[in-house]
């Protein structure tokens, strides 16, 4: 479905007769001018070391092409980014820093493979202009063989070359930062997270219940549970069984290569609460424990950290309804992560709409519509719960409440403005007596914290997995 | 903003919140597309709707490309079976200001949206089919995806 995998990249753009020719020409030039064998181009993993390739377009750079032996003695960061990409061009103060902290045993390059240098320069003047920054990092572009030579699934990708002109790590951006540099110009074991490219990605087999066990499913067993480290190959996905499947026989809970947090988060997820979009939502869930990376599944650098991701599957030969199945996936997340969890009654902020007159605005006649966008909103022929769930989609960072009393259908409402800004919204909803507020109100909340006694430890053994 | 049309509204709402927490999403985005009607002679709608997993953003078709993020292009292929009657449409776009890109960009999030495009067929058997190229971006990893969606439209001889 989604065209990530660099040699179908290649094909596509053959494809297109915009890009045919000059793809056409890229290969020829590739195949014959410049006498490069294909082999040049294969994959470079982990532990590889790099061909002797052409970096190609160089800007901030002496001579218009370059080659990584250029660089000796140094150690090398190419960092693939594209200008469409917020942030990667975020990243850049950060690139500057970095390369002038570590200037004798560090380079940066930036590769762009897909845009030429007439558009990157206009971006590197245009950033100057707007924030003052001045890139003068390396950068080489316009090149698509080298997502071949480095395949990856979205920028910004990072690959780490050591000066050995071994490859010694792949990353997302994030992992550039000092801590990692360190490692990395020491030549220690940088544990970067595992990086796999989307197209190498492997789905749930749902029919194969506990996939991860490499001879299959144990199909005598009547009820069973996994908690266990999470296989980053395996795409994420949370899911309890749908009321159509349960009927087949096929009930099961699967949270795959996810945080703690969005276990939870689905175990406690109710279909009637306002927001709940892939589980309990996160503005009415409190997560009250010492080291909520460990729970969230990411660093302070927002880096994913693989150790801190999950893998949890239930199953049963039972009849349980999805609201059982649930109760199952509660009480064993608590014993196999060694939390407490459950719904307290807290007071917190929320959006509360209140109305103090509703004659203008009861149904009259005409179709349905709710339309809530930058432009205006329109109501008719709608519940207050249909008006609230669609302000719960713009209005999500706190819990939305209804305090209208409203029961009967509601229409005729209609203006303009951009609703999605609180004051423009409000200024709107005044003219019919309504209006969105943030007042603390006692609510629901879902509190995973951890036991006073009782602390489960996650550093658990480091697995490998094979490429 | 293009008009919504209510009762697609209703569709996804219908599609969205009964599933709450059981989605399978298994790539960070996923299309959808309505089928037309080859019997209609009226103008009729397509809705080319987009599945987004949690923390992905897409930048709408009418995003202002000098301030940054490339807009995606939702692009017809002509054929002589269908006529297009205006522009492709975003549904449920949302705006904010970038502190990167130091301007507005108008996306498409997680809750869900799309585009539409109006069309008219002219002849039996229309093929309609299409391209979208797009960026796919994550709030949560910064990562950036560049797929490219080509589609046919499934035609109901109702």
């Amino acid at each position: 479905m989604l065209n990530i995998c660099c040699r179908k990249d290649y094909l596509d753009l053959l494809n297109k007769s915009r890009y045919g020719l000059f793809v056409f020409c890229l290969i020829v030039t590739n195949l014959f001018v410049s006498g490069q064998k294909q082999s040049d181009f294969t994959p470079v993993e982990i532990g590889d070391k790099v061909p002797d390739f052409e970096l190609r377009n160089m800007l901030n750079h002496p001579v218009g092409s370059a080659r990584i032996k250029d660089f000796q003695g140094k150690y090398i960061i190419l960092d693939f980014w594209n200008s469409g990409c917020s942030s990667c061009v975020d990243s850049w103060p950060r690139l500057l820093e970095l390369q002038s902290k570590y200037k004798d045993k560090l380079q940066i390059i930036l590769v762009n493979p897909k845009q030429k240098n007439d558009l990157i320069q206009k971006l590197f003047s245009k950033r100057k202009n707007l924030t003052g920054l001045k890139m003068n990092l390396a950068s080489s572009s316009g090149d698509i063989r080298l997502l071949e030579l480095f395949p990856h699934s979205g920028v910004p990708f990072i690959v780490w070359i050591s000066t050995n002109g071994l490859v010694v790590g792949k990353s997302l951006g994030s992992s550039v930062n000092e801590k990692n540099i360190e490692d990395f110009i020491n030549n220690r074991d940088m544990k970067l997270p595992i990086y796999v490219p989307f197209n190498e990605r492997v789905n749930v087999d749902f029919d194969n219940p506990f996939f991860f066990f490499d001879k299959g499913s144990p199909n005598d067993a009547l009820n069973h549970s996994i908690f266990k480290t999470a296989n980053p190959k395996v795409n994420p996905v949370t899911i309890i069984t749908r009321e159509k499947d349960i009927s087949k026989g096929n009930v099961q809970a699967t949270a795959a290569n996810t945080s703690i947090l969005n276990m939870y988060r689905l175990a406690y997820s109710q279909d009637n609460i306002l927001g709940s979009f892939r589980g309990h939502p996160l503005n009415r869930t409190v997560l009250d424990v010492s080291d909520k990376h460990k729970y969230t599944g990411k660093n302070e650098h927002k880096e994913f950290i693989n150790e801190y991701r999950f893998t949890y599957q239930f199953f049963s030969k039972r009849s349980l309804t999805r609201q059982e199945i649930k109760k199952e996936m509660q009480k064993d997340l608590d014993r196999y992560v060694g939390l407490q969890a459950g719904f307290e009654k807290r007071k917190v902020p929320c959006y509360v709409l209140t109305a103090i007159r509703h004659d203008k605005i009861s149904y009259e006649e005409g179709d349905s519509t709710r339309k809530l966008t930058d432009s205006g909103l329109e109501l008719n022929n709608i519940t207050i719960d249909n008006f609230l769930e669609g302000l719960a989609y713009h209005y999500h960072e706190l819990p939305v409440l209804d305090e209208t009393g409203f029961a009967e259908r509601l229409g005729r409402i209609e203006f303009r403005g951009n609703v999605l800004n609180f004051e423009e919204l409000n200024k709107g909803l005044k003219r019919y007596g309504m209006a969105l507020t943030i007042e603390d109100r006692e609510i629901d909340i879902l509190v995973i914290k951890e036991p006073m006694k009782y602390v489960f430890r996650l550093d658990l053994p480091s697995v490998k997995f094979n490429k | 903003m293009g008009n919504i049309n209510a009762k697609y509204f209703t569709l996804v709402l219908l599609f969205t919140i009964p599933y709450v927490g059981i989605g399978q999403i298994l790539d960070p985005v996923d299309w959808e597309f309505s089928p037309v009607n080859a019997k209609l002679v009226e103008i009729q709608e397509i809705q080319l709707r987009i599945i987004l997993d949690d923390s992905w953003y897409i930048y709408s078709n009418d995003q202002d490309p000098d301030v940054g993020p490339k807009p995606t292009e939702v692009i017809f292929e002509p054929h002589d079976s269908y006529q297009l009657v205006g522009e492709v449409q975003p549904i449920k776009v949302k705006e904010k200001y970038d502190e990167v890109w130091m301007g507005n960009v108008r996306y498409i999030d997680e809750s869900g949206g799309g585009f539409v495009q109006k069309i008219k067929i002219l002849k039996e058997n229309p093929v309609i089919k299409g391209t979208i190229v797009y960026s796919v971006c994550s709030t949560e990893t910064g990562l950036c995806i560049f797929p490219v969606e080509e589609f046919e439209i499934k035609v109901l001889n109702p």
